[in-house]
């Protein structure tokens, strides 16, 4: 992942993101709430995902929102959207 | 980073005993649906059968068998909600789909192979008529935002859904649950509760902490959505409460996935819940009505319902799958074999030492309370064994549920119409014997559709019905299982069997052997009086391993015939390996247990029944038939036993067909005796099946009747063979 030293961040997700990388994904979103306000996914090459990870964007998407910010979700893949929109998540996520 | 939060692993066995319990299941509804297809429960029942494997496989990260089982599901679920009519050939590749689904389960980490593909995509291409294989699966973790109502009034219910925060640690993905619900209803409204969310600083990402509520339109009714949840029963705050007299609107309704206002939905009981804005549906047209039923939060048993007894080839349909909601009285628990084993050999122990207390006590004069003591251990200890041995029990079902497929694929490959029927399915057996029995069942089940039966134009030439009649029963009988399986084929041309046996060098010309003795020649090692060799059987090749199985269970197993009327092979087996009835026996200062199944009769011969037959050796005239004598105290080098019949007592037993006479020193008692291995505790002996306790401590071996009866057939064979030589 490369990123940039502004205050907005743009990242590409790819593989799976499931309960087993949750800590990991919730450490990343965590730094990059702390260095930035719009922080922008690709989500292009998403792989498989659970709840684990959309609970992660939401708690990201709450707190970049509650400073201003954003959380963009850029060119979801399928299987991505999938599982937002079964989950009623795509609402406040695509936001 | 691949820390793995939640160890599967343990639960593998449980999922996979699961699986091949959901894979027999649709097998057998498969093969029911051709001669059924009105019942469109049996169908209901394939589709559940494949959705749960397919739902278990999900949750333990068996992609392929999720991928491929979709397609089969998918298929399913067009025929039964009437948008495909069945046809031969879809009833031929979802069998096929089956054996995919097996060969995928007994290696769940590898890829699809390219059979398995292709078979995927004739199912897909079976469900999607006209549409290029390629593109005939829409995206499976694809959701439409745009719903359309059934035309149709569908039940409508309430659903809430709030896993417990641990749902993760669990292995459950709750997608999976949504995704599932998505499929068996329309989901009129969806609400997601974000209110226990944590800050993004504060949240622990393994845990969970959302919740929906949903209004779904279900054609399959509460049991359909019922089992949407069945993985995660008892898993959080999950309900599924019909709406009392409402319908979905009959008019299609366009929904739009623009965010709106959300229409009114019940409140939780939680109080105040912070939904996200939802789909706009026609929710607000539904009133709410007090629920009637409830899901509570306890565990139920997913096990499908066994088939039971049955005088046709179709089994009874099954009972209605009991609702989630209805709280169930047959909650059940599953208990890995090796458990139930451990409590066995405990039990096994246990019977042992009350034996020993008794024959201690019994030796000097006893209080009467403590006698009546005694009395009340000996009849709790007979129960307690009774009870673990009926745990480990199993319906035959269990072990007929394959013949109906093997029967069909085999009379299809010969040209042969074969009806088959299953008697006395629900008969019980140890379970451990159960995989022991399925390949000697195998084999006399196809040898039986092969060289029994005839073809249909040699069946009507002989007067016969073009379709074959093969039945497989099962009934208790005397404290055995007997299992029986027989045809109205041809029968055995016993002219050409005495021929074979003769050019084996198994009879003599000059032998006289009666139609028993040569019924049981079609278990001679190699032996075939099949005119042709198939690649389905008659190479002579089976049936006498099929009798080395049946007696390796402690059983025997006999074969009868008429020529042009058919066949009947029986088998008689113990209903365990781990408990049997003994006849104690003693020869010099050893003591022995022959099986009671085996004992036909003991007696103390006269002199006069006594002979010397030259190349047979000793023989007891018994019931005017001569039979071999074998002294115990010879053949197992007791050394110090009595090998005068006229001065012991000879107990006469048969196995496989073969009687022959056991010469010991007294017979000392009957009853249960725990078997133990010889193998597993000290090393195989020949002649001896096992060794048990006694209640003195002893120790007392079991004789192998079928290993006896052996040796003395093969010493009065080698003695012939030695006749004819000189």
């Amino acid at each position: 992942m490369g990123g940039h030293n502004c205050r907005t961040r743009t990242e590409t997700l790819t593989g799976e993101w499931t309960v087993a990388r949750a800590p990991e994904i919730h450490a990343l979103a965590r730094s990059w709430a702390s260095e930035a306000d719009v922080v922008e996914l690709n989500c292009e090459k998403l792989g498989r995902v659970d709840l684990s990870f959309l609970q992660v964007l939401l708690a990201l998407r709450r707190d970049l929102v509650g400073r201003g910010g954003a959380l963009r979700l850029v060119a979801p893949a399928e299987s991505f959207l999938g599982a937002l929109r079964v989950t009623g998540l795509d609402q406040e996520l695509l936001a | 980073m691949s820390e793995q939060l939640v160890d599967l692993s343990e639960f593998h066995e449980t999922f996979f005993a699961e699986a091949s319990e959901h894979v027999a299941t649709l097998e057998s509804m498969l093969l029911q649906i051709e001669g059924d297809l009105d019942n469109r429960e049996l169908m209901h029942s394939a589709f559940r059968a494949a959705h749960s494997l397919k739902g278990s496989a999900g949750i333990f990260g068996f992609t392929e068998i999720t991928h491929f089982t979709h397609a089969l599901e998918t298929l399913l679920d067009a025929v039964r909600n009437g948008e495909l009519p069945w046809s031969g050939e879809i009833g031929s590749a979802m069998l096929e789909s089956v054996d995919v689904i097996r060969t995928l389960l007994a290696a769940p980490d590898a890829k699809l192979d390219e059979a398995g593909e292709v078979t995927r995509l004739r199912l897909l291409s079976l469900a999607h008529p006209g549409a290029p294989e390629s593109a005939a699966e829409p995206p499976p973790t694809q959701e439409s935002v745009a719903v359309s109502l059934p035309p149709g009034g569908d039940p409508v219910f309430d659903v809430r859904f709030f896993p417990v925060p641990e749902i993760f640690k669990r292995g459950t993905d709750p997608i999976l649950v949504l995704r599932d619900l998505a499929r068996a209803g329309r989901v009129l409204e969806r609400r997601v509760s974000t209110k226990d969310l944590p800050s993004l600083a504060d949240l622990d990402p393994t845990v969970f902490h959302l919740g929906w509520e949903a209004v779904v339109a279900c054609e399959g009714g509460q049991a359909e959505l019922d089992e949407v949840f069945e993985f995660v029963v008892g898993f959080g705050d999950i309900s599924v409460k019909a709406r009392h007299g409402r319908s979905a609107p009959k008019a299609v309704v366009s929904v739009t996935s623009a965010p709106t206002e959300a229409p009114s939905l019940p409140q939780s009981a939680a109080g105040s819940v912070q939904f996200l804005p939802s789909f706009e549906l026609g929710a607000a047209l539904l009133q709410q009505a007090p629920p009637v039923i409830s899901m509570p939060e306890m565990p139920q048993s997913n096990s499908p319902s066994r088939p039971g007894g049955s005088a046709s080839i179709a089994p009874p349909r099954p009972s209605a799958r009991p609702s989630l909601s209805a709280p169930g009285n047959d909650a059940t628990v599953r208990i890995a074999t090796k458990k139930l084993d451990r409590i066995l050999d405990l039990v096994g122990e246990l019977v042992v030492s009350k034996s020993m207390i008794s024959a201690a006590l019994k030796r000097q004069p006893m209080a009467q309370d403590l006698r009546e003591a005694l009395g009340t251990l000996e009849r709790h200890t007979r129960e307690l064994q009774d009870s673990v041995m009926a745990v480990r029990m199993v319906p035959m079902s269990s072990v007929f549920g394959r013949f109906p497929r093997v029967v069909r694929e085999l009379g299809a490959k010969l040209g042969k119409d074969v009806q088959l029927e299953l008697e006395g399915t629900e008969t019980e057996i140890d379970r451990a014997m159960v995989e022991q029995l399925a390949d000697p069942l195998t084999h006399l089940v196809r040898n039986s559709v092969d060289h029994g039966l005839e073809t249909g134009d040699a069946r009507v030439a002989a007067g016969k019905s073009s379709t074959g009649r093969l039945v497989l029963s099962a009934s208790h009988r005397g404290g055995n299982v007997v299992i029986e399986i027989r045809d109205d084929g041809r029968g055995l041309d016993v002219d050409r069997v005495r021929q074979r046996a003769v050019e084996r060098g198994l009879l003599l010309a000059t032998d006289q052997p009666s139609v028993e003795q040569l019924h049981m020649m079609v278990f001679e090692p190699g032996f075939s009086t099949a005119a042709a060799v198939t690649d389905v059987s008659g190479r002579g090749v089976g049936m006498d391993v099929v009798k080395r199985n049946v007696e390796a269970l402690g059983g025997a197993i006999q074969f009868t015939s008429e020529r042009g009327k058919g066949s009947l092979v029986r088998l008689q087996l113990p209903l365990t390996m781990a408990i049997i009835d003994g006849l104690v026996l003693r020869v010099g200062r050893s003591s022995f247990v022959v099986p009671l199944l085996a004992v036909v009769e003991s007696l103390r011969p006269t002199p006069d029944l006594l002979h010397t037959v030259l190349g047979k050796g000793r023989v007891f005239s018994f019931r005017g038939a001569p039979i071999p004598l074998v002294a115990l105290s010879d053949v197992l080098q007791v050394g110090d036993g009595e090998t005068d019949p006229t001065k012991g007592i000879v107990v006469v037993v048969e196995s496989g067909g073969e009687t022959i006479g056991l010469v010991v020193d007294e017979l000392l008692a009957d009853g249960q005796v725990v078997v133990k291995s010889l193998e597993a505790n000290y090393k195989r002996l020949d002649g001896l099946a096992g060794a048990t306790v006694m209640g003195d401590g002893t120790i007392a071996l079991i004789l192998d009747v079928p290993a006896l009866a052996r040796l003395a057939v093969a010493s009065a064979s080698r003695l012939a063979l030695e006749r004819v030589a000189a």
